[in-house]
This record gives structure tokens, sequence and C-alpha cells, in this order.
């Protein structure tokens, strides 16, 4: 059996449990390219045009792997359907409604996953459901979630640790966080771009997506230090990396996709509340994706700050 | 009435006519001589300037309404602003708000209703108990439910007037007689009253003449879905209902308050039942209701259906794409407006008067077939 995962949105959110989980049941991952101009167009053609960047790239690798399919021979194209955790907490509507959007606008045969805490689908449950779609017995099911679950520990402690290497290690230039959704800034097409540019200035770039709270729970509420009745999962976790990391920056930059709904309500109440830190906040959409633009503006940035830190460094 | 004597000025953010049970809620818990109440001024180009200039570029249009009330309270002396809050990006409004508002320099007390938990009324009796000390807990559930039935009653008689402004004979009576219902809405007392102006009114309302039903055979019918806050603020739609009316449509709306507080838990999986052809979860907010009552009014021989809502709207967006499918496979016009901040209605109306027209014909055209 084959099973096609879109490269984009939920796939960065969840990097390696999904994909861990269907090798671990000897299923093979056919992946979707990786978001090239082509697929933002197909994505935009098959999108409303009042949609979010992101999910439109996400339609487009969709389409990406309905392509390959006949020579491929994919046999599922999987979408998680990411709904609500704990207490308040949820994450953005666009997650709700993935699947059945792709089954309303291509015809194929697509597979899901149901997270959903209020309707008692934990993800323990949502994964055993899965096994039960694909005809695969509850213990190998079971076993191959437990096992992809232990990966998933190990994999981000590894992250999370080799940021904080590099953090320790970094050279002397600006150190720039860059906040922003994973299906954003390490998206070929829309934030890998902006950071190998800032990279080639010779920033040092962190993410605020990978910190403490993804591999210890402990660090799980730092994020009310910014927003106290915040309830989205994915934006709590960006605030709890601000938490993290903002001591040692010099810069901030929130980078999201045009017109994210948690984005324009979060990152004007953090830049409300981190006034005494240099940030820019960049808006992606569908035009200048890779527009000269926005590089200016990152250059103009950047030069702020190097000015900044070499006159700390004067003064101290 | 200078604001000196008031301790307490008292706002809140308009949403249609609700502003009634609203101001009767207020009135009757706290103490008139420390507070005074303060309908916002009515939505106008001002409202939108305010908001505009004071909210995040693309925060859902709602935001920005909310903002601009809150600002012209503010500026009329307000120094207690209420918020509903609920689900989707509403619950998190308040926050923000609270932040850019006071970051303007306003000083003010804020209270929530709502968050994303639903309403905790035990949370909410104390701070309205600082406003007003003499408080009592029991009265205060008790006003709270009846408001509730207010807010019931307000909701029945303007569904009614919707469902038959189009048959009325006389015109202009539904107009008189919705604003004096209201008048008296503001200032009822106790379960008494209510009842005799329920009486009162309803009989008025039946009363009113109406056309025959053969004679409203060639009227066209459309079902206006969407988002919650262009459904029910009409200065958000630009009046798309009171325009459709006065092109003499039938015009047919589901959400109301009393749906959204009372009926919409029970309903959800009712309506995932009813639309499981199409989708298999909720779409979050009220996309849901969206797909199924689109296809409710399909099923009751609509003639067109008009999806509305505000910019940055994702649940609404979410349904979109599956409303599109529905419009293929029944053949049925959907058309769908997206309300922002501009202060043009023109184009809005056009855009209606083109959907009118094309209704028409496609009506003339099925009955010479």
């Amino acid at each position: 059996m084959k099973v096609g995962i879109p490269k984009a949105m939920v796939d960065y959110e969840y990097p390696v449990l999904f994909e861990k989980f269907f090798e671990n049941l000897g299923i093979e991952i056919i992946y979707s390219d990786n978001t090239n101009s082509q697929i933002l167009e197909d994505g935009i053609n098959y999108s409303v045009d009042e949609a979010c960047l992101a999910s439109k790239i996400y339609l487009g690798h969709v389409y990406n792997l309905i392509k390959k399919s006949k020579e491929e021979k994919i046999d599922y194209i999987f979408i998680p359907r990411i709904c609500s955790f704990k207490g308040n907490e949820t994450v953005c509507v666009k997650f709700y409604a993935m699947y059945d959007i792709c089954k309303n606008v291509f015809d194929f045969n697509f597979i899901t996953l149901n997270i959903d805490l209020k309707k008692k689908q934990n993800e323990l449950k949502s994964f055993l459901n899965l096994g039960k779609k694909l005809n695969i017995g509850y213990i190998k099911t079971l076993r191959a979630y437990r096992k992809a679950k232990i990966y998933e520990k190990q994999y981000n402690r590894k992250i999370v640790d080799s940021e904080k290497n590099r953090l320790k290690e970094s050279k002397n230039t600006p150190n720039i966080l860059i906040v922003s959704h994973p299906y954003v800034v390490y998206d070929e097409h829309l934030g890998k771009p902006i950071t190998k540019f800032l990279e080639n200035l010779g920033a040092n770039v962190f993410y605020s997506n990978i910190n403490d709270s993804i591999i210890d729970k402990g660090y799980q509420n730092n994020y009310k230090k910014f927003s106290n009745t915040l309830y989205w999962k994915f934006s709590k976790n960006l605030l709890n990396g601000i938490n993290d990391y903002i001591d040692n920056m010099d810069g901030i930059i929130y980078l999201s996709a045009f017109p994210c709904g948690l984005d324009c309500l979060v990152t004007e109440l953090t830049i409300r509340k981190l006034n005494d830190l240099p940030c820019i906040n960049i808006l992606l959409d569908e035009q200048d994706a890779q527009g000269a633009g926005i590089y200016t503006r990152l250059e103009s940035f950047y030069d702020i700050l190097e000015e900044r830190k070499s006159r700390k460094k004067v003064l101290s | 009435m200078s604001n000196t004597k008031n301790k307490y000025v008292v706002s809140f953010p308009h949403l249609g006519n609700y502003y009634i049970p609203v101001y009767n809620f207020l009135n009757n818990i706290l103490d008139s001589s420390t507070t005074k109440i303060l309908i916002p001024k009515m939505m106008s180009s001002s409202t939108v300037k305010y908001g505009e200039e004071n909210s995040p570029d693309y925060v859902c249009t709602p935001f920005k309404y909310n903002m601009g009330n809150f600002i012209e309270s503010l500026e009329n002396g307000a120094n207690v602003l209420i918020q509903a809050g609920g689900g989707c990006r509403y619950g998190y409004y308040a926050e923000v708000q609270e932040k850019i508002l006071k970051d303007m320099g306003y000083d003010f007390i804020y209270i929530v209703l709502f968050d994303s938990n639903g309403i905790d009324v035990k949370k909410v009796f104390d701070i309205f108990k600082k406003l007003n000390p003499k408080l009592k807990f029991s009265y205060f559930v008790y006003r709270f439910l009846f408001t509730l039935k207010i807010l019931n009653l307000l909701d029945k008689f303007e569904t009614y007037v919707r469902d038959n402004y189009v048959y009325e004979i006389d015109a202009g009576k539904f107009d008189k007689l919705h604003t004096s219902f209201l008048n008296k809405l503001k200032y009822v007392k106790d379960n008494k009253e209510l009842n005799i102006i329920k009486k009162d009114y309803f009989k008025k309302l039946h009363n009113i003449k109406l056309k025959d039903e053969a004679k409203r055979k060639d009227i066209i019918k459309v079902g206006i879905v969407g988002e919650l806050y262009t459904s029910m603020e009409p200065y958000s739609s630009f009046y798309i209902e009171r325009e459709l009316l006065k092109m003499g449509v039938k015009v047919k709306r589901y959400t109301t308050a009393t749906y959204l507080l009372l009926k919409k838990k029970a309903e959800e999986k009712n309506l995932l039942k009813k639309s499981n052809k199409y989708i298999t979860y909720a779409l979050g907010a009220d996309g849901t209701e969206s797909v199924a009552h689109s296809l409710e009014l399909i099923d009751e021989g609509y003639d067109g259906i008009i999806h509305i809502k505000p910019f940055g709207c994702t649940p609404e967006i979410n349904a979109m794409p599956i409303l599109q499918k529905i419009s293929n496979d029944f053949n049925i016009p959907i058309i769908y407006f997206t309300f922002d901040m501009q202060s043009s209605e023109v184009g809005i109306t056009t855009r209606l008067e083109a959907f009118y027209d094309m209704l028409k014909m496609k009506k003339e055209c099925n009955a010479n077939e």
C-alpha cells in the first residue's frame, strides 16, 4: 500500500509522527514535491481566492500528488484533521476543514485521522481508528503508534538540543528570532528564501517553534507572559519559543502568510508587549512570495540590528 | 445629564437590535444612582474610521466594528466596557482590544462575558457586584435568564417580520409595529409585563393583512447563510436584507442570537447528519451551518442562496468550496459576499440586482418549460 502525504501545513506541525507511523506499518510514503511556482499556481487555481496562502499551497500539494498518483500508484492521500486538545486548546479552523475541502474539490481517495479531544477522540484513539480504516490489526497499530511516538520524542529532543548548541556557538553577528508557523518558515517557496537571505547577510537565524515546551511540559505555560487568554496550540508554541530565546536575540521577525487569522491578532499583541526589541512584521502573499520588496526590508532591518549591536559593544 | 454624577458609565458593542435586551439587563442589575448605561452611537462612517485606524490590518471585520463602537463610547465618557466573546476568533478579541485601547491611553474596566469555554456566571457576577455592591446573586441569575427570554421574543418577532415582510399589503405596517415593539422591550420589568407585550404585539402582528397564497407564487425566495456578525448586524452587511426586501424578495435567515446561545450546541450532530454527503466533520464556527442550511434551503425550494461573511472569516472560507460543489450538483445559484470596511454601498447593490435579475429569468424560464 502507498500513502501520499502533502508536504505542507499540518505535515510541518507533525514532522515525524505520521511518517514514522506509516513506516512502522510497512506502508510506503510518497511525498509531494517541494513547493514551487507550479504548485503555488495550481493551489491558487483550486482554492477560493480569499483562502490563506498556506492553505492554497496545501491544495497545490494535494494536486501534485494526484498528478503523481498513476505513476507512483498512490492508494490514498493522507489528510489529518486536527481540531481540539486539552482544556480549551484548539487550532486554526483551517485544520478542521482541510479533509472535507479536499474531498469536495478533488476526486480521489482520501484518508484521515481525527484528533478532537472535545469529541473524545484523543491522539491514540484517532490512530487506532486510522489503523482500522486501513484494515490493520489493533495490536499492530498500537505498536506502530507507540514506536512512532517514542521516535517523535527523541527527534524533538535532538532538534531542541542542536538549536541550543547553535545558539551557544553562534558568531558575533546579530541573532534573529523568526516567529512563524513552521509551514511558512520552512516552506521552500515562502520562508526558506528569506532565511537563506538572512544567513547570507551573516545573521544567526533561530526559530521560535523549536523550544523547550515541545520536550518538557513544564515549559508549556510560558506563553502566558505575553498572552493570558490564548487558546491556539500552534500560536502558544510560538510564544513559548519567544520566551525561550528572547534574552539572547537582537531582533525578531514575525513572518506570516496572508491573511493568517491567528497571526494578525497574536502578532499585534506580542509586538505591543515586546516593545523594547526591534522587530519587523512580514506578510507573504501570492504576489511577492519571491519579490524584491521583502529583501530590501530585510536588508535594512539587518543593518539596524548590526548598528545597534556595534553601539552596544562600544558603550560597554 | 452630566457625567460627573456617575461613577460608572457602562457601554458595549452593537449587534443589530440586541442592544435592547442588553440595555434592559444592565438597567436592572446596575444602580442607577451611580451608573449610567451608554448605548453606543449608532453605527456610522465614523465607527468604521475609528475601528479601521486602530485595529490590526487584516483581522476579521467584526473586530474593527467592535473597536469603533468602543472608541466612540469611550470618547463619550464610558469607563466600563463589556465584550461578549465566544467561539472562533471572538474569544481572543477581548485581550487584544483591551491592550490596544489601553495603549491609546483610555482608562476603563473591561468585562468579558464568555470565554472559549462558555460563560462562567459566578465570575461575571463578581465583576458586576463591584459595580453595584447591592446586587444579589439570585437576582442576577434571574435577570440573566429573563434577558434570554426577551432575546428569544425579539428574535421570534423579527423572524416573523422577515418571513412575511414581502407579503405585506399596506406597506409600512410591519416597520411601524417593529419600532414600537422595540421601545416596549427596552424597559420591560418582569415576566408579567413581558407576557402582556407578547400577547398584545403578536396579536397585532398576526392581524397585519398578507397576500393570499395564490399571489405569492411569483415572489422570489432567497436564503441568507454565513457568518454570524454580518448576518445579525445590518450595518456591516450594508443592509443586505433590507435591500432584498425592498426588491420584493422573500428572505430567510437562520442565524439569530437565540440560535447561537441556546440551540447551536444541540443542533451540531443534526447538521452534520444532514450534510453528510458533503462533509464528515464540523468546519468550525458557523461553517457547518452554512452547508447544512444551504441544503435545507434547496429542499424547501428556494430560488437562490446568498452567502455572506466579513473579510478574513476562515470558517466561512472553509465552507465556500463545499457550497460551490452543492451549487453545481443542485443547479442552484449561490452568490458570495465578503464585507470589508469599504464605505460604498453601490458595488453591493449592483451585484445584488444582477443576482436578482438572474434568479427572475431563471424562474420565468422554468415556468415556461
